[in-house]
């Protein structure tokens, strides 16, 4: 056995223990239990209402929804390499160790990715078998191409990746799942076909084939950026296990260099202490683990949940909506004011937070002040498109008021338990 | 006068004294030399001094204000160099600096002036919108060490300065530590360097073993390690050496 191909072993044992823990945190064998039952009873409770709807879409529609699902999921995904930074140690000459490493783990992601191809589609495949009358040869066809794809999108996705240049990069990046959505869109519109002729299953092998040979061809040759690779596959490991486990993360190693003028510095923040606390705040929030982009992904969802929700809930006659959006304000501010309050625990083992002089009054001030300020404004910018949609269910004045007073109720609570965490004296 | 005043220290880790009995003062307009081997208890001594460790004996006092009863106004009056960079991801230089200001309730105009100084000192001036965490070693000390020189303490407590300095940035360190010495500051300074801490602090206290095994200026501490011409490294290797 190669040391090479040792190391790998090892890490892999060692992340999948990791994983392990990371997933046995996040499930409980008792919660797990109540969730089938409660799934159980829904779904044997709402069955009718369930088939009535399959039933009551077209099966035209359906057919290209479920296309739809076998396009993202053939265009989704990415190549890790389960890199650590001590790798430029351990793995040096990177180009010739790291490179060897990285195929072994290329190949682990690639093998996960198919198999999870060959379960989904297999699925899919009965919709349209029963629908359509799609032939086995459909079936082999579009498992065996969708899995030629799907290694030549994830090669592809890998070689951009080490494009140089942030902007080169995303403009590629834009171009290519432009490309892959249309192909893979076209190619699935032999689905809804019942068989499929031997000079277009040729043309569809022929083709894919030809694909995956381009992308391993240049794979192969693709100078790897190594330093932006093991950084950013760190930091995303640390990050995820950091946010969900909660705790601070040692290993994060940042990547980035510089930012622009407008979005450096504390702009409107005072020049003061409770402002020095703030500012650190919110960059944390802005860059760090607080991660803008989950706050976004997590506002978008919580929209679309309380607008489909509340359309749900006041058809069925269940609740007013006007007590549908009382009640899910109030548990989204909740969600989110912890969210938002937590990110002060990582300060507690922080020197400059124990060493500067900040009284006690201006730490609490702050923690319970920026989180308010966040929450304020997230709430607001959930409540204004759902009052839109429900033509301003409340007086936006009352809702305004109504959005302080929970934020300020919510983070105070997140707060008075942060702070008998955080030892602050 | 007595800026920082240290008497019967003991301190450690979780109630494990590393450091037991120690006790100096460092007065004003003076730089003292911290030296001793690895694991002596030196980075112990700042810490404690820094409230980071709890006392478990001892006082520790910066003027009149002492770090248990009056930890704000201590606090106020110190300034740390640390030997790693503790420095955020998250923020820009400018930001590490506004931050450090804002934290010591610096004045606007003061703090644009002293920053503008500083970044030129240290030939920063291009990196003010740059994550310090893509700096290399020496470029991050100097954000640290910018950091500590933006207020107005009454002590500099600086551990391993010279670490990653170049000799242009190690000799501007050393002009703006005896600039600061001559407007009557004291400085703690914890080296391995021997010869530019010889060349820099007024007085040395050699630790070893968690206590003081000699204190003094450079001739003292020749006469206590009975050496006629020797240097400080001399001086340290017999004092540190016989003790081992």
């Amino acid at each position: 056995m190669t040391p090479v191909l040792l190391i790998w072993k090892k890490r892999v044992t060692y992340l999948w223990k990791l994983y392990y823990k990371f997933i046995s945190f996040q499930i409980d064998g008792v919660i797990l239990i109540y969730l089938l039952g409660l799934v159980g009873v829904l779904g044997l409770y709402f069955k009718e209402t369930i088939l009535e709807i399959i039933r009551y879409v077209p099966a035209d529609y359906m057919a290209i929804l479920l296309q739809v699902v076998l396009m993202l999921f053939l265009a989704s995904g990415n190549l890790t390499g389960h890199l650590k930074l001590a790798d430029q140690v351990f793995l040096s000459p990177l180009d010739i160790d790291g490179k060897k490493f990285l195929k072994y783990s290329h190949t682990l992601n690639k093998g996960i990715h198919i198999l999870i191809w060959f379960f989904i589609w297999t699925i899919l495949y009965l919709y349209y078998r029963i629908n359509f009358g799609a032939t086995i040869y459909i079936y082999l066809t579009v498992l065996i191409c969708g899995a030629i794809l799907k290694i030549s999108i994830l090669d592809f996705k890998f070689i951009i990746w080490n494009k140089l240049g942030k902007w080169r990069r995303r403009i590629y990046n834009a171009l290519f799942y432009l490309v892959a959505y249309g192909f893979i869109g076209r190619a699935l519109s032999i689905l809804t076909q019942s068989h499929i002729s031997k000079i277009k299953l040729i043309i569809y092998l022929s083709s894919s084939t030809i694909i995956l040979i381009i992308s391993q061809l240049i794979k192969n040759d693709i100078l790897i950026d190594w330093e932006r690779l093991i950084n950013e596959e760190t930091n995303k490991r640390v990050r995820n296990f950091a946010f969900l486990l909660g705790q601070p993360y040692r290993e994060k190693k940042s990547s980035r260099r510089r930012t622009i003028s407008v979005f450096s510095g504390r702009k409107i923040l005072p020049f003061n202490e409770k402002g020095a606390l703030l500012l650190l705040y919110f960059k944390i929030l802005q860059r760090g683990e607080g991660n803008l982009v989950l706050l976004l992904q997590m506002y978008f969802g919580i929209l679309a949940s309380i607008i489909f929700g509340g359309q749900l809930v006041s058809s069925s006659g269940i609740a007013e909506i006007q007590t549908f959006a009382i009640i899910s304000n109030i548990f989204v501010a909740y969600i989110l004011a912890g969210f938002l309050s937590s990110l002060w625990i990582n300060l507690k083992e922080d020197i400059w937070f124990r060493v500067y002089p900040y009284t006690l009054k201006q730490k609490m001030d702050a923690i319970e002040l920026a989180p308010t300020i966040v929450l304020i404004i997230v709430l607001l910018f959930i409540n204004i498109p759902l009052n839109l949609v429900n033509k301003w269910i409340f007086n936006p004045a009352i809702s305004f008021i109504g959005i302080i007073i929970v934020s300020i109720i919510t983070v105070k609570i997140h707060s008075y338990l942060l702070i008998s965490k955080l030892e602050i004296y | 006068m007595n800026l920082l005043n240290i008497r019967s220290l003991s301190g450690g880790y979780d109630k494990i004294k590393i450091i037991k009995g120690v006790s100096f003062q460092v007065e004003e307009g003076e730089i003292v030399g911290l030296i001793g081997p690895n694991g002596a208890g030196k980075t112990t001594i700042i810490k404690s001094i820094l409230g980071i460790l709890p006392l478990i004996d001892g006082e520790i006092k910066i003027l009149q204000y002492n770090i248990k009863e009056n930890p704000l106004e201590f606090k106020k009056r110190i300034a740390y160099v640390p030997e790693t960079p503790l420095l955020y991801d998250e923020m820009t230089l400018l930001e590490h600096l506004e931050f450090t200001g804002m934290s010591h309730g610096v004045d606007k105009d003061i703090f644009t002036e002293k920053t503008s100084e500083l970044l030129k000192l240290f030939k920063l001036e291009d990196k003010l919108h740059h994550f310090p965490n893509s700096f290399s070693k020496g470029m991050k000390q100097k954000v640290m060490i910018m950091c500590a020189f933006l207020y107005d303490p009454s002590i500099y407590v600086i551990d391993e300065p010279f670490m990653g300095l170049d000799p242009i940035a190690t000799r501007d360190f050393i002009d703006l530590i005896r600039l600061k010495k001559e407007e009557g500051k004291g400085v703690l300074m914890s080296t391995h360097i021997l010869d530019t801490a010889e060349k820099v602090c007024d007085r040395f206290i050699l630790i070893n073993y968690g206590q003081i095994e000699a204190a003094g200026t450079l001739d003292e501490l020749r006469k206590s390690a009975e050496i006629e011409h020797g240097g400080l490294a001399d001086i340290y290797e017999r004092l540190a050496g016989d003790s081992e």
